[in-house]
This record gives structure tokens, C-alpha cells and sequence, in this order.
């Protein structure tokens, strides 16, 4: 795909996105607050004790880690906007997109990436106001590595969580409605990705498992890795578990993709 | 009332038809609500490995809560749920028009047209998570709580159809109702918590305002201690009074709707 219809795709998605600002502004802002001060208040109910360490974090990294988990959460969910694509093929509506000088599934990773544009700008404010407001935790330290590290690891889980997305929506070309099929993956990838709950919370003995599902890759693993909870070996071994995932979420996703354009009749269900 | 309940007979009749034809989605819809049971309950079992208890209570009672919550869930799952989802775009493309015509309440057309048929099947799960719930909670229970108990489950289940209600109903000046979905959908996780948790305004809103932890919490709270009169009075107003706005709310925002340019 050419960059510049992929840039065409990437500012029509965010200018859509935008063209409903009250509906943006309400939901990320009442949203996030409200999914933050529900995790404040149900930790200050474990942190009964000052000083109190819970799986190595102290109360304020805690609370760092959910402020994190709820922003960049969005960013590597799409701000959890729906993706369409099993809509698509169901109605019928895919066969506009095939005439396109350009594949379907890197059409809508621009738009994805264009609705997450205004979730940056968001993002940015409220982390300001994290910064201006809460306390941070002594225990962590903002160095540069980790950061740019950190930001290497989002990118990879914003790519990750699409191609898984993808691979489940295309199942529409058998099945008649996939949605459900989608929010299972949320469920799940929620709690065993570290987004409901810090993954080093987990007994020890589930701790392998999680290192190989894909989902700690998601959300878990950026997010420790800009507290600087990850060492650098950790964070080279963990980067290449991701694209392991992503790409064998690519090489289902082409093999699915190639079945199901044999169904697809283009006129829907 | 009897015209309402035959209405409501074709209303099952045409929904579990419907369902029976779409397989798959009722296996993967089932499957759906069966691991939200299942993070919700991984979740406590995590956050209950770093504590004893949880706003006064141990994993056993919030084992009981949480399958309280499952009930609700799939009570409004069933009953209401996809006719929510629905609404805010008959209001935008101007179909509401067909259900006013009826010579019915065109909220309870609107509200229980459809009835999914596949969560029915979530609901029979729900009961069984809590029973077995109920079953290995060593505390006593007389089956008169436990009953009262259900009873304020089912009012929990309507408190939660109200207030979802209330937060769909502006689309008719707004257009469109998803930034305030979404912000009740941030909401309700309050109510998938303990109340003794909230402290100060925060937990007086959650009881009066925003009654989130009258759906679940206040009923396991009446199971474990026993019932109080004023507890019952306040849950039953507090519903009572929602429901009584809901109305008023519901016939102001229908008589501004102007159909399809609503």
C-alpha cells in the first residue's frame, strides 16, 4: 500500500472520529475517569498498610500502572472502537473495498491508526495531569531506554491485537455474526494480558503460561516496560515472543482470508 | 395487563425462532458470557491471593456477590439488552415511529420486543454459579433470605434497565448515544464490586444518585447480615423512584422526537 493513500485513510479516519466531539470528549475523559478512580479505590482497599508492597509494586506504582493500562490500553485497542471487518463481509459491503488500489487489511490499519490519532493528543493531555496531580512512585525511574523501549513494545501490541482482531472477525465468512467472538477475545485478553490486573499478581505457577499467550504482549509487557520493570534481555525476548505471535497471526490471517474470499458471494447475508 | 402477557408470548415465540436460526452466533454468544463469568471470577481469585478480604468480605461471600452480578447480568442480557442496543438507532433512522403507532406503551414495546433467546441459556448458567455459590458459603442462610435475596436480585436486574435506559434516552436530542453508553458501560463496573469498598460521597452517590451497588451488592450485603427494614425501604424507593423518572424522562424525549431527522 502506498503511503500516501495510506495517509489519505489514516486523516479521513481521524477527522470521522472527531466529527462526533462530544461523544469523544465524554467518553474518554468520563470513561477513563471513571475506570480510574474504581481502581484507586479498589487497591486502597488492599494497601490497608503504609509501605505496603503487592507483587512488587508499591500503592503509587500500582496506581501508575492502572493510569497506564487505561490510556495506552486504548491506543493498542483502536480506541476501542470496533473494527467492521466481520460487518463487512456479512453485509456484503467488503466488495466496495476490493476494487481498492490497495489491500482490505491494510486499509483498515489505517483507519484504525487514524481513529487512534485524537486518542494521542488525549493520551498526552492525561498523562500531564497524572504527572501534575499523583504522586510517583519511587520506585520507578523514567530513563530514556526504557522509554524508547516501551514505545517500541506499543507499536508491536497495536499490531498485535489487530492482526489477532483480524483473524477472529474474518471467521464472518462462515459464521453468520462474529461480534461475540470479538468481546470474548476482550474478555480474555483483558485479564490474561494485565489490563484487569497487573500480570505479576498471578501465582507463580501460572506465570509461564502467561509469558507464552500472546496477550501479555498486548498490554502487560509496554506497560512494565516503560515503569522499567523489564531488563533489557527481558524486554529482547519478549519483543521477539510478540512478533512470533504476530506473525503467525499473519500467515492464519492470509491462509483465512484466502478461503474465505472462495465463499465470499459479495451480495451479504 | 392479560393483553400485555399474550403480546409478550408472541414476543418469545418470535424471538427463539429467530435464535434457532442463527447457530453458531447462540454457541459463540453462550461461550461469550461464560468468560466474562470466568475473568470475573479469575479476577477476584487473583486480587484474593494479595488479601484476606475485600471491603469486609472473604472470597466465599464475594464468590456469592459475584454470581449475584451474573444473575443481573444475564437477566438484563435476556430480557433487555438487545432491545437497548437497538434503540438508539431507531430513534436516529426514524423506525421509532412504528412502535409509537402500536396501542401499546411504546417504552414497553420498545424495551421487551426482543427477547434473546441465547442468553436464556446464560441465565440457566448464572443460576448454577449461583447456587453453587450459595451451596459452599459456610455462613447461614435461611431459605426466607435467600429468597428475599432473589427477589432483590430480579429488582436489581430492573434498577439496571432503568438506569441504562436513562443514559440511551438523550440520543434524542444528542443523535447519538454512544459517548454515554459508553460512559454507563465505565459506570456499571462499579456495581461489579463490593459497596464497603466506596467510602464517603463516592459510596453515597453509588446508593442514591447512581444507584449501582443497590443491583448487587446491597442484596448480598441483606443475604449475609440479615434484612433491615430500612435497607428494603430505601432499595425499594430508590427503584421505585428511577422508574417513576424513566417514565417522565421517556414521554418528555418522545414528545421532542420528529422522526426520522430526530
Amino acid at each position: 500500500m502506498r503511503a500516501r493513500l495510506f495517509l489519505n485513510v489514516f486523516t479521513i479516519e481521524a477527522r470521522k472520529l472527531m466529527s462526533y466531539r462530544a461523544d469523544f470528549w465524554i467518553n474518554t475523559l468520563v470513561g477513563s475517569l471513571a475506570n480510574f478512580v474504581l481502581v484507586y479505590i479498589l487497591w486502597s482497599a488492599i494497601y490497608l498498610e503504609p509501605g505496603q508492597i503487592v507483587a512488587g509494586y508499591s500503592f503509587d506504582g500500582m496506581v501508575l500502572y492502572y493510569v497506564l493500562a487505561i490510556l495506552l490500553g486504548r491506543l493498542v485497542t483502536g480506541s476501542g472502537k470496533p473494527l467492521d471487518v466481520g460487518q463487512e463481509i456479512y453485509e456484503g459491503s467488503l466488495s466496495r473495498y476490493l476494487l481498492f488500489p490497495a489491500p482490505y487489511l491494510s486499509i483498515k490499519y489505517a483507519q484504525r491508526l487514524g481513529m487512534m490519532l485524537p486518542s494521542l493528543i488525549q493520551l498526552a493531555m492525561l498523562l500531564g495531569a497524572y504527572w501534575i496531580f499523583l504522586p510517583r512512585p519511587a520506585e520507578v525511574e523514567f530513563k530514556a531506554l526504557a522509554v524508547l523501549q516501551g514505545v517500541v513494545a506499543l507499536c508491536m501490541a497495536n499490531a498485535l491485537y489487530y492482526s489477532i482482531t483480524v483473524v477472529l472477525q474474518l471467521a464472518a465468512f462462515w459464521a453468520d455474526n462474529v461480534w461475540s467472538l470479538v468481546i470474548m477475545m476482550v474478555f480474555v485478553s483483558r485479564l490474561l494480558g494485565g489490563a484487569m490486573v497487573p500480570l505479576a499478581t498471578f501465582p507463580d505457577a501460572w506465570q509461564p503460561l502467561l509469558a507464552a499467550l500472546p496477550f501479555r504482549y498486548c498490554f502487560g509487557f509496554p506497560i512494565d516496560t516503560l515503569m522499567g520493570r523489564v531488563p533489557t534481555h527481558e524486554w529482547f525476548f519478549g519483543m521477539g515472543v510478540s512478533l512470533a505471535w504476530f506473525g503467525l497471526m499473519c500467515v492464519l490471517g492470509r491462509a483465512v482470508w484466502s478461503r474465505g474470499m472462495l465463499r465470499y458471494s459479495g451480495v451479504g447475508i | 395487563m392479560l393483553r400485555y402477557l399474550r403480546l409478550y408470548r408472541s414476543f418469545l415465540r418470535f424471538s427463539f425462532s429467530r435464535a434457532m436460526e442463527f447457530r453458531v452466533d447462540f454457541f459463540f454468544r453462550v461461550v461469550m458470557d461464560l468468560m466474562f463469568y470466568i475473568t470475573q471470577i479469575g479476577f477476584f481469585a487473583v486480587i484474593y491471593g494479595h488479601t484476606r478480604e475485600l471491603g469486609g468480605w472473604d472470597f466465599d461471600q464475594t464468590l456469592v456477590f459475584i454470581s449475584g452480578f451474573f444473575l443481573v447480568d444475564a437477566l438484563h442480557m435476556t430480557l433487555f439488552a438487545n432491545n437497548l442496543w437497538m434503540f438508539p438507532f431507531l430513534v436516529n433512522k426514524g423506525d421509532l415511529d412504528y412502535y409509537l403507532l402500536r396501542p401499546v406503551s411504546s417504552l414497553f414495546f420498545v424495551s421487551l420486543r426482543e427477547f434473546a433467546a441465547n442468553s436464556f441459556l446464560n441465565l440457566l448458567i448464572a443460576m448454577g454459579i449461583s447456587a453453587y455459590a450459595l451451596w459452599s458459603y459456610p455462613g447461614a442462610t435461611p431459605a426466607s433470605q435467600v429468597l428475599l435475596y432473589l427477589a432483590l436480585i430480579a429488582n436489581g436486574a430492573f434498577l439496571y434497565y432503568i438506569l441504562q435506559m436513562l443514559f440511551l434516552i438523550p440520543v434524542f436530542w444528542l443523535h447519538s448515544a454512544r459517548g454515554l453508553s459508553d460512559v454507563f458501560a465505565s459506570f456499571t463496573k462499579y456495581a461489579e464490586r463490593p459497596e464497603r469498598i466506596y467510602q464517603g460521597y463516592v459510596r453515597r452517590v453509588l446508593v442514591s444518585l447512581l444507584p449501582l451497588c443497590l443491583i448487587a451488592s446491597r442484596p448480598a450485603q441483606i443475604l449475609f447480615e440479615g434484612p433491615d427494614f430500612w435497607t428494603l425501604v430505601h432499595i425499594t424507593s430508590v427503584t421505585a423512584l428511577f422508574f417513576l423518572v424513566l417514565l417522565l424522562f421517556w414521554k418528555l424525549a418522545v414528545r421532542s422526537y420528529s422522526s426520522a431527522s430526530s
